[in-house]
């Protein structure tokens, strides 16, 4: 019975640009995309695998710049493996495009596979890739795989990038195959891309998922699979993870500082803080020295201590109480102001949002002011 | 505090000693003419009080009467809160200051210190500059400049009114705090928007310049990846054409369809062959039988040419010799009239000669008798001519009328002078022996008479001499007269060669004889010469005189003719037509001669020509007879005809089989053929050419990855977006902020100075009914409130902004006596540009407020204040 050791991976997308985030993180984060091909390597050479198929998007776009390109190659002739990439849709084939360019520039054990032929990828072992040659195709890619003939006994590996098609599904989405493909087409195992979380349907198909996550959505960290492929029986996936960054989406619903704290050390535990990109939403009504307190112990703290924050505190309202008032001022002009300001915040008009900020502003302000009086 | 007097010596204008004393503590109005030095009272008052005795600034200096060294000197007495007080200040020289009071007496700085403690004032610059610093006097006191200036109280009136005010409206802390954090927030919101008029700057403006800057680079990538992913299109569409022309390059049933046609060409070329073969067959028959036909009708033509040429020439003799006969007779006609016409012009040549002769004659004998007729004519005219010149000679001699009559004068003349002459003069007749020699004036002389008119010496012989002396009346001049006169007549006469006048008169009467005489003898000349036409001889003398000297000796010897002209003539004139008629019948012959000759030389020469057509005719037919004859021809024919009718039948089997291929037909598919690989060839490289082209293209602007750059590109701009929208936020937030502080400080000042509108209000109500006075935070009086409409106090007129100004003094003067500190109110010459009804509500006001404070008025207009009920001053 023969047996086949494969890393499947996929959805690579290098070159994604991250242009929102700080340079640093930027830079931290298209480095991680790069890195993880070094740690599939790793998985590899641990796992006894001499093939890493790469079920498409290697790249972020259909057009990536020659840096990107050699970087990608130059990470993988440094392991002692074959990689077998294949156009997915967001880098999907097209004659003189990207894969002209990246052929060009493939060292001896990178293969592309840009054509819908079977290539006998070790003795008795062939892959049947299933590449895009656009971004987006109504007819279901991997159709022709049932007529790939492959020699009687030889290891069929199917390699396609699309989403399965749900039971029911109307026929709208784009580049879909059907959940029974390795058992239609004698597929031994599918290797499927696109997904970006792993996943497995039927015994003999999978999605990988990422080697690193690229967007919030995504809880665990990239990984890719470590799959023992063998002739007529289903095959053994183990999945290993390779990530390095987690993005994390987390809604605090606040009412004072310690359930702050609490969340805080809750999400310190889960993960490291410098490896994390947060998308932190807050809700809650608290009083407008709290809402300042907590706005910048986020800010102040632990914005500096991950990766990248996304702060979204627009639903932690701020109710000001009579302290917080008085502390700004208890009467005079300033008291007025702050007077005035709370009537239109809490008035709910077009500008009360505006009004509350602007509140939240002298509060500050009167804090800073003070606090430098006091020095 | 109430002011008691003021004494000034050694000060400006008052250099004596001045003291004013009888200040009461109500209202005091010291009247004084101008310049009589009330300013300066004031000024020695505040000099008193604000400046130090020791100080020696220019201020001091003009303290100094000019031109004088000595001390001014100021003593003050007032009252402050029921204590008296006395201060006695002198500058420049031995300068000292002396305040005593409540028991004490303190001098130098110590008196100063204690000034300023009593009055509320502090140290100020000493140049009169301080105003600041001078506390509520400084204000109270009024000098007559700026009692018109709405302004606000000094900074010690200010922190007094504040300390009044706090009490009075309760503590307004958090003045600083307010100001700190309003300074803040203004600096965060002008380093986002100017604070005029909130446009972007800083950061924001930045972050804006971004998102522009992002989008318009995201709109380049776009651009550049549509360019680029068109070449990536162009590429495949080319290569699918180039996949297309290579299958159509090498596709086998072109081949074999061509191999085909090959085959055909070849066998329809073998038919056309033939088909030339059998057509140059049946062509050479039909030339052989056209050439049998040839000669046949060539013996037609000429045996038929032959026969026509012969009877041609059997007619043609007959004519002519019937024309040579018409000729001969013709030309004996024509001889025979041409002797005749001969013989007719001979006779008329000989009539003619004789007439010409016998006219000759005729003439020369008429001619000489002419000429004998014109030498008689000549010599009657030689007589009449002899006359003619005699009477010319007469009527030549005529006077003309005005010479007469000019010498009629003078003969007038000359006698009356002498008539005169000898009245005057003494005539003196001689009758002297002879020999005896006579001597007048011892000039000889041989006259008989003499005529004297002076006295005048005669000496006769040597007898001695006698003195004539004519009488006195007489003279020299007569004797002038009469010389003259005479001389004249004398040179008339002798210029006409005459002797006297009536000389003169009877020789114009021959001459006029002449002339009449000359005039008939002239006619008779006329009729004597005629003229003779027949000779050529013109009427008058001279045309006979010049035809007579031409005649010679034959006029005389001249017979008469005898032939009869008549006869000849008539002989001629029968002559003349004999010959004319006789030449127009030789031209009638000559003509039908001509005629008849040419009509034979026509003849002549159409039978020449027809000979010489009936010998060719004959040698032509004998040459075609020469290659066969009729029936040998014939027989050749038909043989002929024969052959070509089964040549034409070989033809048409060829054509119809030629008809089955047509080779050009042929030929043009196997060029199509040719020219579709032809041109899919060029195809070939030319679409192989684009494609390494694009493919260049595309290699190269790939490398710089068209599709990430958008992707960048997008993201920039999303970023970019995000970051202005937070700073726009923030600038936001921050105006909202700044506007609600701004509304809380004016609010807050409002408040805090309600106290000073309200004191205000009570004067300002009664000036201006229905107006409100507010101040500013430097409790300036800021603006008029008049009808529900702002207006600021320094739009106001002069008039209401001095009053506006005293009484803004007055509202502070309450407070601070409120608060018990030393007030007293001096105006330095005010209201000056109020009327009437504002002038009595102003006094009325400020009569009032003496009931609290002394009120001093200076002025000099003692009439407009007559009315107030005052303690009155009067300067000396």
């Amino acid at each position: 019975m023969a047996t086949l050791k494969i890393i499947h991976t996929a959805d690579w997308q290098l070159g994604k640009p991250f242009g929102r985030f700080a340079p640093n993180v930027r830079a931290a984060l298209t480095e991680a995309r790069l890195d993880a091909i070094d740690q599939i390597g790793k998985v590899a050479i641990a796992d006894g695998a001499g093939h890493v198929l790469v079920a498409g998007d290697v790249f972020d776009n259909v057009d990536p710049g020659d840096r990107i390109v050699m970087q990608a190659m130059s990470r993988m002739e440094r392991a002692p493996v074959t990689w077998w990439l294949m156009p997915g849709n967001h880098d999907h084939a097209r004659a003189g495009g990207l894969w002209s360019r990246a052929r060009a520039r493939a060292p001896s054990n990178v293969r592309i596979v840009d054509t819908p032929e079977p290539v006998e990828m070790a003795e008795n072992a062939w892959l049947l890739p299933a590449p895009l040659e656009h971004r987006t195709t109504v007819a279901d890619p991997t159709s022709a795989m049932v007529n790939m003939i492959t020699p009687p006994g030889a290891l069929r590996i199917g390699l396609a990038h699309g989403s399965i098609t749900e039971f029911g599904a109307t026929g709208e989405s784009s580049n879909l195959i059907p959940p029974d493909r390795a058992r239609s087409a004698g597929l031994d195992y599918l290797a499927l891309g696109d997904w970006h979380g792993f996943l497995t349907v039927g015994d003999r198909t999978a999605y990988s998922g990422t080697p690193e996550v690229d967007r919030f959505g995504r809880e665990e960290a990239g990984a890719c699979i470590s799959a023992s492929v063998r002739s007529g029986d289903a095959p053994v996936l183990q999945r290993t993870e390779t990530g390095r960054y987690r993005w994390l989406s987390r809604q605090w619903d606040l009412e004072n500082t310690g359930d702050l704290e609490r969340e805080t050390a809750a999400l310190r535990a889960e993960a490291r803080l410098s490896d994390v990109l947060l998308s932190l939403r807050l809700s809650g009504v608290v009083s407008l020295s709290d809402r300042v307190a907590m706005t910048s112990a986020i800010e102040d703290r632990l914005a500096h201590e991950l990766r990248h924050l996304d702060l979204d505190a627009q639903g932690l309202s701020a109710r000001p109480t009579p302290e917080d008032i008085a502390r700004i001022d208890v009467q005079g002009a300033l008291a007025s102001a702050t007077d005035s300001l709370r009537v239109r915040a809490e008035a709910g008009g077009p500008d009360a949002e505006l009004a509350g900020a602007a509140l939240e502003r002298l509060y500050v302000e009167a804090m800073r002011l003070d606090a430098e009086m006091a020095r | 505090m109430i002011l008691k007097s003021l004494e000034v010596a050694n000060f400006r204008k008052f250099r004596d000693q001045l003291r004013i004393d009888g200040f009461t503590p109500g209202l005091n109005i010291v009247v004084e003419p101008n310049e009589t030095g009330k300013s300066t009272l004031l000024e020695a008052l505040r000099a008193a009080l604000f400046i130090r005795y020791s100080a020696k600034t220019e201020l001091v200096r003009s303290y100094v009467p000019i031109g004088d060294d000595v001390a001014p000197r100021v003593n003050v007495e007032f009252e402050v809160q029921g204590q008296s007080w006395s201060l006695e200040k002198q500058f420049m020289k031995a300068p000292y200051v002396r305040l005593t009071g409540a028991g004490s007496r303190s001098e130098s700085d110590a008196a100063e210190e204690a000034l300023q403690e009593l009055l509320g004032f502090e140290r100020g610059n000493n140049r009169g500059s301080d105003a600041e610093a001078r506390g509520p006097l400084g204000m109270l006191w009024v000098e007559q400049a700026s009692a018109l200036a709405v302004e606000g109280p000094n900074r010690i009136v200010r922190d007094t009114v504040r300390g009044v005010l706090e009490a009075e409206v309760g503590a307004v802390t958090g003045g600083r705090r307010f100001d700190a954090i309003r300074a803040n927030i203004e600096t965060a919101y002008s380093a986002l928007r100017t604070s005029k008029t909130g446009q972007s700057r800083g950061e924001l403006a930045t972050a804006e310049l971004r998102v522009g800057a992002a989008t318009s680079a995201l709109q380049q990538a776009e651009v550049t990846l549509r360019h680029y992913e068109q070449a990536l299109t162009d590429l495949e569409s080319a290569k699918s054409r180039l996949r297309i022309v290579e299958r159509d390059l090498a596709d086998p049933e072109v081949t074999e369809q061509r191999k085909q046609l090959e085959g055909d060409k070849k066998v329809a070329e073998t038919i056309t062959l033939r088909t030339t073969a059998a057509e140059a067959q049946y062509a050479q028959f039909e030339e052989r039988a056209a050439a049998a036909g040839l000669r046949l009708k060539r013996l037609d033509d000429a045996e038929a040419r032959d026969l026509d040429a012969r009877s041609q020439l059997e007619a043609n003799e007959a004519t002519r010799n019937e024309a040579k006969q018409k000729s001969d007779a013709a030309a004996d006609e024509e001889k025979s009239l041409r002797g005749a016409l001969e013989a007719a012009r001979a006779e008329r040549e000989r009539c003619e000669a004789i007439l010409t002769t016998a006219r000759e004659r005729v003439g020369a004998f008429a001619k000489a008798a002419a000429g004998r007729r014109a030498i008689v004519a000549l010599k009657a005219l030689s007589d009449l001519e002899e006359r003619e010149r005699a009477l010319l000679s007469d009527a030549g001699a005529t006077i003309d009328a005005e010479t007469l009559d000019h010498l009629g004068q003078l003969e007038r003349a000359a006698i009356t002078a002498r008539a005169r002459f000898e009245a005057g003069a003494v005539k003196v007749d001689f009758t002297l022996a002879d020999g005896t020699a006579l001597r007048i004036d011892g000039k000889s002389s041989d006259a008989s008479s003499i005529d004297i008119l002076a006295a005048t010496r005669i000496e006769i012989g040597d007898i001695g001499s006698l003195v004539i002396r004519p009488p006195e009346g007489s003279g020299r001049s007569i004797e002038a007269d009469r010389a003259s006169a005479e001389d004249a007549l004398a040179a008339a006469l002798r210029a006409l060669d005459i002797s006297s006048y009536s000389a003169a008169l009877s020789r114009n009467e021959r001459a006029g004889a002449a002339n009449r005489e000359l005039m008939a003898l002239r006619k008779q000349i006329a009729a004597a010469c005629p003229g003779d036409p027949t000779v050529g001889l013109a009427a008058g003398s001279d045309a006979l005189h010049a035809f007579v000297s031409t005649l010679d000796e034959s006029v005389t010897e001249s017979v008469a003719p005898t032939e009869d002209i008549d006869e000849l003539e008539r002989a001629a004139g029968q002559a003349k037509p004999h010959e004319a008629a006789a030449l127009a019948r030789h031209e009638v012959a000559r003509q039908s001669l001509a005629k008849m000759e040419k009509t034979l030389a026509t003849a002549a020469a159409d039978l020449a020509a027809a000979t010489k057509e009936a010998s060719g005719a004959a040698n032509d037919l004998e040459v075609v007879l020469a290659d066969g004859d009729r029936p040998a021809l014939e027989s050749t024919r038909s043989e002929a005809l024969r052959e070509r009718a089964a040549k034409f039948e070989g033809l048409e089997a060829a054509r119809e089989s030629a008809k089955a291929f047509d080779i050009e037909s042929i030929q043009r598919r196997i060029e199509n053929l040719e020219r579709a690989t032809v041109r899919a060839n060029e195809d070939r490289v030319d679409l192989t050419g684009k494609i390494a082209t694009l493919e260049a293209m595309l290699a190269s602007e790939g490398t710089s990855g068209p599709g990430g750059q958008v992707a960048e590109a997008q993201d920039e701009e999303q970023a970019a977006i995000a970051a202005g929208d937070r700073l726009r936020r923030e600038a936001d937030t921050l105006e909202m902020l700044r506007k609600a502080l701004a509304e809380a400080a004016s609010e807050a000042s409002r408040t805090f100075l309600a106290p000073v509108t309200k004191r205000a209000a009570r004067y300002v109500q009664r000036l201006l009914p229905g107006c409100e006075l507010s101040f500013d935070e430097e409790l300036g009086p800021s603006t008029v409130v008049r009808a529900g409409i702002d207006e600021s106090c320094g739009d106001l007129s002069r008039g209401t902004q001095e009053q506006l100004a005293i009484l803004t003094r007055l509202a502070f003067a309450d407070l601070l006596l409120e608060d018990g500190a030393p007030i007293s109110l001096i105006l330095d010459d005010p209201l000056v540009y109020s009327d009437d009804a504002r002038l009595e509500t102003m006094t009325d006001i400020l009569q009032d407020a003496s009931q609290r404070m002394q009120v001093i008025l200076l002025t000099c207009r003692s009439k407009a204040f007559r009315h107030v009920d005052a303690n009155r001053i009067l300067l000396p």
